[in-house]
């Protein structure tokens, strides 16, 4: 039956809890949702109340035990009919049709029109994102991409369509070919500007190209020279990265190297780090040597591009951009100098003199703003046409092709009006903002895609056996670890707000942890639990250094720095630890964690 | 210490940079002193190259001693201990055979059960002596080299600073096993492309493809001395490899496997599967070298102080053979090198010869002897006339001294002898295994003579049944007729007969006794042993008790308890010991100084440091003790030093220069000026500071804190 | 044209290796677009990464050529290299095997390696006849070196600067961003369930064997099995690995009633009762390095016995390290207290022993100075403990009884005792500086109470009357 706000839920809840589930949630969203209430307070349109959607089932996914566990410790025994607030108006008022709905599963409550809801649904109710996982859920791992779909459009060679499409978008999602740029048109006007500047007119340039990763950067910069591709023989690129060419030596090895195998000049590795330097400067400082080395060529502009730009900036005296600097500002050739970097303050690292030769341009590219130009560059990013198609080199003659690409597009549209594919993005949204991550949980519900199971459905993405996405900390570790290494873990963590020193030795934490457990044992003894006391021992000193080893093994605690040489010595045992994860992180993060050591989470 | 100390300050002067100190000098020697130096060095570089040709003994008594006599000193020397090294490092090298044959089968053939770890692993336990592990470990190499097939390295700690240089050492050692090394190094080198990084496990994988090797046994000598992080890593990645390299591991366990394993990380002990191997204690291979020292044989024998003293250096201070042998050795050469007479330890003839050919001052020495001392007083001692008279012959004419000491010296040995077959007999008969160390030590003593040991054995004999008794008797007299090997003793019936006879007749009674009774039914048993059936506790009931058993004595009873008797009082006369070093020309074999070989191997230079600066009237000759410290005339190194005791723990260097200072002009200003006094509060302080008394202070600046503390 | 691995082939791996059907076929699919670049699989210890890594990749390289392509992989052990350059040579040269092509010169750097790889890639381009040739790299625990971290973003940068190269990297511990290259997608590696460690062991069959044959010792084995999680390894330590091995451990002893016929597999409860031991002591946990089948030496050889150094070490070298620990465990001020010639060992009764370090649960706690283990003294402290303590000792376990103090003090023994103690590591040198044996250096002791007390005792000398709390 539908649950009525006046039919009492199996899961009480105060006022307590909320408060302190809102409290949780401010402190841990990041700016993305903490302007969230405003924005949705000025106008209440659907796919806002969507929205918020996220938040609140974020705090429901992670905090249920806290929840449960503050109202234990109040023993508040509120009933549920005050104060049970929609979760997306937080307003309390229930009235006939318009009433607050509770999700079966998760207590998500909400009101009707909120929801867009017109009527109390009959049976059973779940909200979407329940709904999304039951789905995903019922499926039978391997057969969940198999069930077979009911219409198939009638067009020719569509299996064929099909296959070309997903090749084509696949390779866009794994990055092999760049997506286009949304949004940055000026960004790349600018740099077009300089690089043709310097292409053609010779100039020195040099620019750094700022932006978070995977915002684009050499999708920009590639896109750009892409554009000068018809003026391409009239200069060479040399791609150098920080994190590769690790010192100046190497970097002007590869630099020496890259132009060699495009001027076809022969590089001798024996040549000292210096002398390569001096030939190079030559090379590019004055290019009529370039006439004897080989004959043809008039003087080639050179495009450097950095990436990592502040990784060079740590090299010794930063000699390699010193000079490099120094002939694009000295015009001595018509070189360019780009650096892609994530770091903002970049131009702080530089040195003086290499900042002062350094022309102070700059390109800002930023992540998308907001939810909807999100969702649109994700939307771009799988809508694709004939003209892509073709530029990537496939056969777009065939008939039925123009209809599929039309399909496709319908196709789209329509997934990205489901609330479970907005939910999905959104998540990605607040987590990074980042595009490749998208695409990245892209790559199995497109790769799956097949005439058996074709309409792409938005469940494919949220279903939680396949998802690519990186893990957001260590926590997931958690979830393996023995009960053991759990509540030594958990001692650990109470040790550093119990004794406010944030580092402690095995001795300590062992010796907490030996005091937690006997206590709790007498507790249950006590209270005549004797079943659940059977699980409750406490295991010697060696079992427990295993399992401490094992947590220091996985990074969850790390070596503090005290203890000096004293630490090479004595090994795991008598060096001093820090815990990684915080005491209030660990209840969150561990399902079926047991009663006692919720409890010992939850108080001093 | 103490000498380094002297050299070190030298270098340490002239490495201090207060060589301004030294430009100007009282003694003129002051500058030459680096020349000194390096002179001093080169003598000591070619010391060693000295062959043993050249050392010669010095001539004693005065240089008069001929030097055939000093050369046979140094003859004697050299062959004497020559045997009783050669000896003992048999027996060192014996006492280890158990232990490798055991792991050469432990490595050869050992097959991990599913689920125990992965690299197997011998755990040789040998005791806390350090000294004594290279030479197992060369043996044991040694060993498994020619039993398997495949490389064996040794690892010491301080090859093995971390993870690379270990790995370096690992595959150098290996590859240089290679019968072939040319080959090696050529499949080493890689044929096809660049040669790989010489820590590269890789090419220890190659060399095991190419020899087929069914093991490589990495042998950690002291393992406890590794960083246990390193032994964790080094572990960890030979677990990686063992699915290609068969790896064996050996570790040297000095202390215990439980501290070991304890140290070692979970995570590498799991791949452990180990087997433990105990090496026969130190303890126990003394006692074995001890028999080997004093054979009745032997030319030269350590008295007890010396002896007593050298086992509770083995017990309490260090616990390994090689300092002990290297003590012995010591003794030895002492007692070759000091002692004139010690030419008369030559086998019987030899001896004669020698003692005819002695020189005036020989026999001068002799009747210094205390033991002709003694001998002399007991001659005259009784007032028995001819006795006295041949005491005074031998105190006058040197001819009969000779005869007298022929005839002792043969004598000496016969005793000696005889000694050691009554320790034998005392061993043998005895219940309880007792140390052969105490018994010698007690012999030598005199002590063993009506000690609780001889008495126990009387005691136990009168409470025997007389089954007991017979095998006793039985054994004695089995030793007597066979010998017995530990002592180096062959049977020596000819010279016991009448012991043996008295024994056997004994035996003969019991044997009657024993039978009838046995047809009587009824158990035989002397009075003694019936006393003791039942513990009756008052006084009373034990009179009462006592007439009863009286009384029920049987006549067999009695006559055995007579027999128990007499065979109490035959063993008792027999095992009667004297103590040999009352016996004339006792101090030819047995050398008994102490206090030379404790200066030798256990000096105290930071006593002796820390007297001679306190009050260096003792050390020093040329200041009267009766001035006090505290003046001018006193070392300047000495006086800052009893400043230094006097100061707190820091202080500061102005106002120990101005007391310093204050002292030095005390009373007599006459030739010391600012720059002289200044140069000897510099040199005071930096010998100090050499030795290890001062250093700058860290908390203040211009202070020196004190960092040695007094009396430690 | 898009190639997806078929599933029969699939259907193999996962019978190998059961509960993972998802992931291998998503790692399948991702290897096989030969597009795809870094690919990054995690997931806690023994939970199968590395093993269906290659799994996969051996079927790929195999199944593949028949759909027009050709896939080579080399898997890069990196625990194997020691330093970062090792890793870098080790992965040239296990490319260079794979693709058959001589490496030439040896790499030093990243950049060299990034060359060199690109020429073999182009190499195997051009060799092979096959429209594309893919290569993929796995890097196999690359985070579980700290050296090797540096090199991580450089490696994951392969894949862009080298077409048709894919790296896998197998780690423990993703954390966000590691690689420093967005939406590279992460494949998840949870932790077996009670459910899926039962499965997977039951596909093992044990030794020895029950008599009723396979089937009813498989079936005993997996309610043992079972049984072992339940009691032991849940709570100790819960991945595959271990708890197999914890079984195999088990076993032999578990099923010894019913090979001796006390009890028949049926009544498996019954056997349960009898065997209840083995899963209450945790021995078998932590299995002592030392197998049991111990080879006995000669019985007049006198054996180690546990903490063999009470029994072994010399007297005076037990005496230095008892009074190591008092200098351990006692602060510097109270040495006054415990050890002043002529405090009376009433006095010196104070906190008794170790019985009451459990420090009570309060809000603001003092670390007792137990917990916090051993801390540095110097070395002339150490020494004027020692004679304290030596004064007070009873001559119990010492040759010769009544020798003066006096003679041993600053005795060349007693410092090459010390000596002897450190590098057996039973004391260890804390501060770098100054001499070994010089006065002022800063030293540690090394053993725990256990011992020390054994050794004390040895030397008689009672340990609590000397130590604060």
């Amino acid at each position: 039956m539908p649950k009525g706000i006046l039919t009492p839920s199996g899961r009480k809840r105060g006022p307590k809890p909320r408060k302190s589930v809102i409290f949780q949630d401010i402190e841990e969203k990041d700016l993305g949702f903490k302007d969230l209430p405003d924005y949705s307070s000025k106008n209440k349109i659907a796919d806002i109340s969507e929205l918020q959607l996220p938040s609140d089932d974020d705090v429901e996914d992670e905090e249920p035990d806290v929840v449960a566990d503050v109202e234990n410790e109040a023993g508040a025994e509120s009933d549920e009919s005050d104060e049970l607030a929609c979760s997306i108006c937080n307003s309390l008022t229930s009235k006939r049709g318009n009433q607050i709905l509770l999700c079966d599963r998760c207590d998500f409550a909400v009101h009707q029109q909120c929801y867009m809801l017109p009527k109390v649904p009959e049976g059973e109710w779940l909200c979407q994102v329940c709904e999304a996982k039951r789905e995903d859920l019922a499926l039978e791992p391997v057969t969940a991409l198999e069930e077979i779909s009911s219409k198939l459009p009638d067009i020719r060679g569509f299996e064929h369509h099909l296959q070309t499409m997903q090749t084509f978008l696949l390779g866009r999602l794994t990055g092999e070919c760049r997506m286009p740029l949304h949004g940055h048109d000026e960004e790349m006007e600018k740099l077009h500007q300089v690089v043709k500047q310097t292409v053609l007119a010779g100039e020195g340039n040099s620019m750094l190209v700022i932006g978070a990763r995977g915002v684009g950067k050499t999708t920009l910069v590639d896109a750009v020279i892409s554009d000068l591709s018809d003026h391409r023989d009239n200069f060479h690129v040399v791609r150098l990265n920080g994190f590769i060419h690790t010192d100046d030596k190497l970097a002007l090895k590869d630099i020496w190297r890259q132009l060699g195998r495009e001027m076809e000049i022969e590089d001798d590795s024996k040549a000292t780090a210096n002398d390569t330097l001096q030939s190079l400067l030559a090379l590019l400082s004055h290019p009529s040597e370039l006439a004897e080395i080989d004959e043809g060529h008039t003087t080639k502009s050179v495009v450097f591009i950095l990436d990592e730009f502040d990784l060079f900036t740590t090299h010794p005296r930063q000699t390699l951009l010193y000079n490099l600097f120094d002939i694009a500002q000295a015009r001595k050739a018509p070189i360019v100098v780009l650096g892609l970097t994530t770091r903002v303050d970049v131009a702080e690292a530089l040195e003086k003199r290499v900042k002062s030769r350094f022309s102070h341009r700059y390109i800002h590219l930023s992540l998308p703003r907001s939810i909807p130009a999100f969702r649109d560059i994700c939307k771009g990013s799988l809508t694709t046409s004939i003209e892509d198609l073709q530029a990537a080199g496939f056969d777009v003659e065939l008939d039925g092709m123009s209809e599929f690409v039309a399909y496709w597009q319908t196709m789209i549209d329509d997934l990205c009006k489901e609330h479970v594919f907005k939910y999905h993005l959104e998540t990605l949204f607040y987590k990074t903002k980042s595009t490749p991550e998208f695409l990245t949980s892209c790559i199995l519900p497109v790769a799956n895609l097949s005439t058996k199971n074709f309409p792409l459905k938005a469940k494919a993405f949220v279903a939680s056996n396949t998802s690519l996405s990186a893990p957001d900390s260590k926590l997931h570790i958690l979830q393996g670890l023995s009960e053991l290494e759990l509540a030594l873990l958990i001692s650990a963590a109470r040790l550093d707000i119990i004794l406010d020193t944030d580092t402690c030795n095995f001795a300590m934490v062992y010796d907490e942890y030996c005091s937690l457990t006997s206590r709790h044992k007498i507790h249950t003894s006590s209270s005549g639990m004797t079943a659940l006391g059977a699980g409750v021992k406490v295991w010697g000193r060696d079992v427990a250094l295993g399992a401490w080893e094992r947590l220091a093994d996985y990074d969850i605690l790390v070596p503090a720095g005290v203890g000096g040489t004293s630490a090479r010595d004595s090994g795991t045992v008598g060096r001093m630890w820090k815990a990684d994860v915080a005491l209030e992180e660990i209840a969150g993060s561990v399902s079926g964690l047991s009663f006692a050591m919720a409890k010992w989470c939850r108080e001093i | 210490m103490s000498v380094n100390g002297d050299t070190a300050s030298i270098s340490g002067i002239d490495s201090n940079d207060q060589q301004a100190a030294y430009i100007f000098t009282r003694h003129e020697d002051v500058p030459v002193l680096p020349a000194k130096r390096r002179r001093g060095g080169r003598s000591s570089i070619n010391g060693l190259h000295h062959d043993a040709a050249e050392i010669r003994f010095e001539s004693l008594m005065g240089g008069i001693e001929g030097p055939e006599f000093v050369d046979l000193r140094m003859k004697l020397y050299r062959e004497s201990w020559g045997a009783t090294e050669g000896r003992i490092q048999t027996i060192l090298e014996a006492a280890n055979e158990d232990t490798l044959s055991k792991v050469t089968d432990f490595v050869l053939n050992t097959t991990i059960p599913e689920g125990m770890g992965t690299l197997p692993t011998g755990f040789i336990a040998t005791g806390p002596s350090i000294a004594s592990q290279s030479l197992l470990f060369k043996q044991i190499a040694g060993r498994l080299k020619s039993q398997i097939n495949g490389p064996v390295v040794t690892l010491r700690s301080g090859d093995a600073t971390n993870l690379k240089a270990a790995l370096k050492q690992i595959i150098r050692d290996t590859t240089h096993q290679g019968v072939d090394p040319v080959d090696d190094d050529y499949m080493l080198a890689g044929h096809d492309g660049p040669n790989l990084l010489n820590y590269d496990l890789e090419l220890l994988h190659r060399y095991v493809v190419a020899h087929n090797s069914e093991r490589v046994v990495v042998a950690f000598q002291d393992s406890e001395a590794f960083d246990p992080v390193l032994l964790a890593d080094i572990i960890k990645l030979f677990d990686c490899w063992i699915d290609r390299l068969p790896f064996t591991l050996l570790f040297g366990i000095a202390t215990s496997v439980e501290l070991f394993h304890e140290r070692l990380s979970r995570a590498a002990s799991r791949c452990l599967y180990g087997t433990q191997f105990d090496v026969e204690q130190t303890s126990s291979i003394l006692e074995r070298v001890f028999q080997v020292i004093v054979g009745p044989y032997v030319p030269l024998r350590l008295g007890p102080n010396l002896l007593s003293s050298l086992m509770a250096r083995q017990h309490d201070h260090v616990q390994s053979i090689q300092v002990f042998t290297n003590s012995l050795k010591y003794a030895y050469m002492f007692h070759f090198y000091t002692n004139p007479l010690s030419i008369l330890t030559q086998p019987r003839k030899k001896t004669d010869e020698t003692i005819q050919s002695l020189q005036p001052l020989h026999i001068q020495t002799v009747r210094e002897l205390p033991s002709f001392r003694r001998l002399i007083e007991a001659l005259i001692g009784d007032g028995d006339k001819d006795r006295s008279i041949h005491a005074q012959d031998m105190l006058q004419n040197n001819s009969i001294l000779l005869k007298e000491m022929e005839i002792y010296s043969c004598m000496n040995s016969t005793k000696l002898l005889n000694l050691w077959r009554r320790m034998c007999v005392l061993t043998r008969s005895n219940k309880m295994t007792l140390s052969k160390i105490e018994l010698y030590l007690q012999a030598f003593k005199g002590t063993l003579n009506g000690s609780d040991t001889v008495r126990g054995i009387l005691d136990s004999i009168k409470h025997m049944a007389p089954g007991d008794l017979i095998s006793l008797v039985d054994t004695i007299t089995g030793v007597v007729k066979t010998g017995d090997s530990d002592y180096q003793l062959e049977g020596w019936l000819q010279d016991d007969q009448e012991f043996v006879s008295k024994l056997q007749d004994l035996r003969m009674k019991t044997l009657k006794l024993y039978d009838e009774a046995k047809k009587a039914g009824k158990p035989v048993r002397s009075s003694y042993a019936a006393h003791h059936k039942g513990v009756r506790t008052t006084v009373i009931a034990q009179k009462v008790q006592l007439s009863y058993e009286k009384s029920t004595l049987s006549k067999h009873d009695l006559e055995f308890t007579g027999v128990v008797d007499s065979l109490t009082v035959v063993l008792k006369e027999y095992l009667t010991f004297d103590q040999p070093q009352t016996w004339f020309l006792s101090e030819v074999w047995i050398t008994d100084f102490v206090s030379p070989s404790k200066d030798v191997f256990t000096p105290r230079p930071r006593h002796v440091l820390e007297n001679s600066l306190s009050n260096p009237s003792d050390k020093l000759p040329g200041c009267d003790p009766s001035v006090e410290i505290l003046s001018s005339s006193t070392a300047p190194t000495a006086i800052l030093y009893n400043m230094y005791l006097e100061s707190g723990s820091i202080i500061n260097i102005a106002d120990l220069k101005t007391s310093f200072f204050s002292i030095m002009e005390g009373e007599d200003s006459d030739d010391l000026d600012e720059k002289t006094l200044l140069m000897l509060f510099y040199q005071a302080l930096a010998e100090l500071k050499l030795l290890g008394m001062i250093k700058q202070s860290r908390k203040k600046v211009d202070h020196l804190a004190k960092s040695a503390w007094r009396g430690l | 044209m898009l190639s997806l691995p078929n599933e029969l082939l699939l259907s193999t791996i996962n019978s190998a290796f059961p509960c993972r059907q998802q992931i291998i076929r998503s790692l399948a699919i991702l290897l096989s677009l030969k597009t795809s670049k870094n690919i990054v699989l995690y997931g806690s210890n023994a939970t199968g990464k590395s093993a269906i890594a290659k799994a996969v990749l051996g079927l790929l390289s195999k199944s593949l050529p028949n759909q027009g392509t050709t896939l080579r992989h080399a898997i890069i052990r990196t625990a194997e290299c020691i330093t970062p350059r090792h890793l870098v040579e080790k992965t040239v040269r296990a490319v260079a095997d794979v693709v058959g092509y001589k490496a030439s010169n040896r790499c030093e750097s990243t950049s060299q390696m990034v060359n060199e790889l690109e020429k073999m890639a182009f190499w195997m381009q051009s060799q092979h006849s096959y429209p594309s040739s893919r290569l993929v790299l796995a890097f196999d625990g690359i985070d579980r070196q700290s050296m090797h971290t540096a090199a991580l973003p450089a490696l994951a940068k392969l894949a862009e600067l080298i077409p048709g190269v894919t790296c896998v990297f197998i780690v423990t511990n993703a954390m966000n961003g590691f690689l420093h290259a967005p939406g590279v997608p992460h494949i998840h590696f949870p932790s077996y369930t009670k459910a899926e460690l039962q499965q997977i062991l039951s596909h093992i069959v044990p030794t020895p064997q029950l008599s009723g044959g396979e089937g009813e010792t498989k079936d005993v084995w997996f309610r043992f099995c079972g049984i072992v999680w339940d009691s032991l390894s849940k709570h100790s330590s819960a991945d595959l690995v271990s708890m197999r091995s914890l079984c195999f451990r088990l076993w032999p002893r578990f099923i010894r009633p019913i090979l001796d016929g006390t009890h028949t597999a049926k009544e498996f409860s019954k056997v349960m009762v009898v065997s209840k031991y083995l899963f209450q002591d945790e021995a078998a946990l932590v299995p002592s390095i030392v197998s049991e089948a111990k080879i006995p030496i000669g019985t007049d050889v006198p054996r180690t016995m546990p903490h063999g150094i009470a029994s072994q070490l010399p007297y005076y070298s037990r005496l230095l390290l008892v009074a190591a620990y008092f200098a351990s465990h006692n602060k510097p001020a109270t040495d006054q207290l415990f050890f002043m010639k002529g405090a009376a060992p009433k006095r010196r009764k104070k906190g008794g022993g170790t019985a009451k370090t459990r420090t009570s649960i309060s809000n603001h706690r003092k670390i007792s100075r137990k917990l916090l283990g051993p801390q540095a003294f110097i070395m002339e402290r150490m020494l004027a403990i020692f004679s304290a303590i030596l004064a007070d000792a009873d001559g119990r376990g010492k040759y010769a009884k009544g020798r003066a103090f006096g003679d041993v003090a600053g005795s060349s023994d007693v410092q090459m005792a010390i000596a002897t103690l450190m590098s057996l590591r039973l004391i260890i040198k804390t501060s770098n500086s100054g001499d070994v044996l010089e006065g002022t250096s800063k030293y540690r002791v090394a053993v725990n109470w256990d011992v020390i007390r054994a050794v004390a005792r040895s030397v008689g000398v009672e340990p609590e009357d000397y130590l604060e709390e």
